[in-house]
Formats: C-alpha cells, sequence, structure tokens
C-alpha cells in the first residue's frame, strides 16, 4: 500500500487528488486533536503510531534512534467514485497546520472485485452436467 | 469416494470446439455471452495523482517509513496489518 508523505506542517485545508478507478481513502490523525475529517469519513477505531524520535549526530551512522513519543494517530476512511476526488480538513482550535497521514486501496467492493477474482479459485464439478 | 478428474487431451480432427456454459437460481443453463468472459485478470493498476507536489511525495506505507517528508523525528509504526 503506498500513502502520500505530506508536510510535518500542513496547512492547507482543501485536499485535492484524482484517482483512476474507485478507492479508499484513509487518513489518521493524531487522537489527542478534535476529529479534523468530516461525518461523511467512518471510523474504523483502528490506530497507527506515528513515533517522534531524536536522532543523535553520533548515531547517524548506524541509524538507531530513540523514540521519545509515541502518537496515537486514529484512522478514518472514505469511499470516493473514480475521477477527481476533493475533501476538506478541519484544524485544530488556534493550530496553524495539522499533522496527518493519508492512504489509500482500491475499493474492495466497487473496484477490487468486479475486474478480478483477486486470487480466489475452487475446483468445481458437475459430471452429469451436459456442460461438463 | 469424492475425486476430481480433469481431461484437456483431445485429438484434432474436422473441427473440434469447445462451448462454456453456464446456469444458475437466475437463469437456465446456456453459453456464457462473450462480454462476461475475462480476457485477462490483471485489473488497472489504481493511481491517485492531481496532489500538489510541493504538499505531498508518494511513499510505500510500512512501518519505520518516514512519516512526514521535510522531517526526519516522525517515524510510522503499528500499522495495522489489514493494510
Amino acid at each position: 500500500m503506498h500513502f502520500l508523505k505530506s508536510l510535518a506542517s500542513f496547512s492547507q485545508k482543501t485536499i485535492k487528488l484524482k484517482s483512476n478507478d474507485d478507492v479508499q481513502i484513509y487518513i489518521a490523525t493524531d487522537y489527542n486533536f478534535p476529529k479534523m475529517v468530516s461525518k461523511d469519513w467512518m471510523d474504523t477505531e483502528e490506530y497507527l503510531s506515528v513515533l517522534k524520535v531524536i536522532i543523535p549526530k553520533t548515531e547517524r551512522k548506524t541509524n538507531v534512534v530513540q523514540a521519545k513519543q509515541n502518537l496515537p494517530y486514529r484512522i478514518y476512511k472514505r469511499t470516493f467514485p473514480k475521477g477527481d476526488i476533493e475533501f476538506e480538513l478541519y484544524f485544530p482550535h488556534k493550530k496553524p497546520f495539522v499533522n496527518f497521514v493519508i492512504f489509500y486501496k482500491l475499493d474492495e467492493i466497487a473496484g477490487g472485485v468486479k475486474e478480478s477474482c483477486g486470487g480466489e479459485e475452487i475446483q468445481i464439478s458437475l459430471p452429469t452436467s451436459d456442460a461438463f | 469416494m469424492y475425486y476430481h478428474s480433469s481431461h484437456n487431451a483431445y485429438v484434432k480432427k474436422s473441427n473440434p470446439y469447445m462451448t462454456l456454459r453456464w446456469m444458475s437460481n437466475l437463469f437456465l443453463p446456456g453459453v456464457i455471452p462473450e462480454e462476461n468472459l475475462f480476457f485477462n485478470n490483471i485489473p488497472t493498476p489504481l493511481q491517485v495523482t492531481g496532489y500538489y507536489k510541493d504538499s505531498f511525495i508518494l511513499a510505500l506505507m510500512q512501518d519505520q517509513a518516514q512519516a512526514f517528508f521535510d522531517s526526519k523525528n516522525f517515524i510510522l509504526n503499528d500499522i495495522p496489518k489489514n493494510y
């Protein structure tokens, strides 16, 4: 799965995208702030973590970092039909920017099933049928 | 005992052909119409575009990935397995 890596201090209230198929967009926002998406977004009740880390200069060569804070990001999802996509973000009071993680995948119902069996296969056997 | 047997060999004489038929409780047995056949099994890759290039970059969603492209101090972790 891919995600759209944003700025740490994203300050645009409107996000515009385009998709070539029906798509499920997921947006994860800091659980410690008020909900930043409209009621059209379904709360998945799932979380991911964003670790705030400190990278000491002496440890840069070893890729070892120490997490200083674990921020729970609650995940919301919404299905959009293919074409132009536009939605709003609600900024927390007195905060001029938002942190969020946005990712997406093919819509499970509209796109994921209609074009492909998804690798599922079963054997059928109707030896008495004239179509066998 | 149940077993499944498949036979794919045939002797090519005159003009052999085969038909693929189907039936269900909604329609009678019949040859599957051509418009219901898949000619390949490769769905079009999903592409999300149109975003502001100065605000987003496309990246692989996985644990330990940098969460924001302008800061190395935030890392993704605990991504649910169903994603």
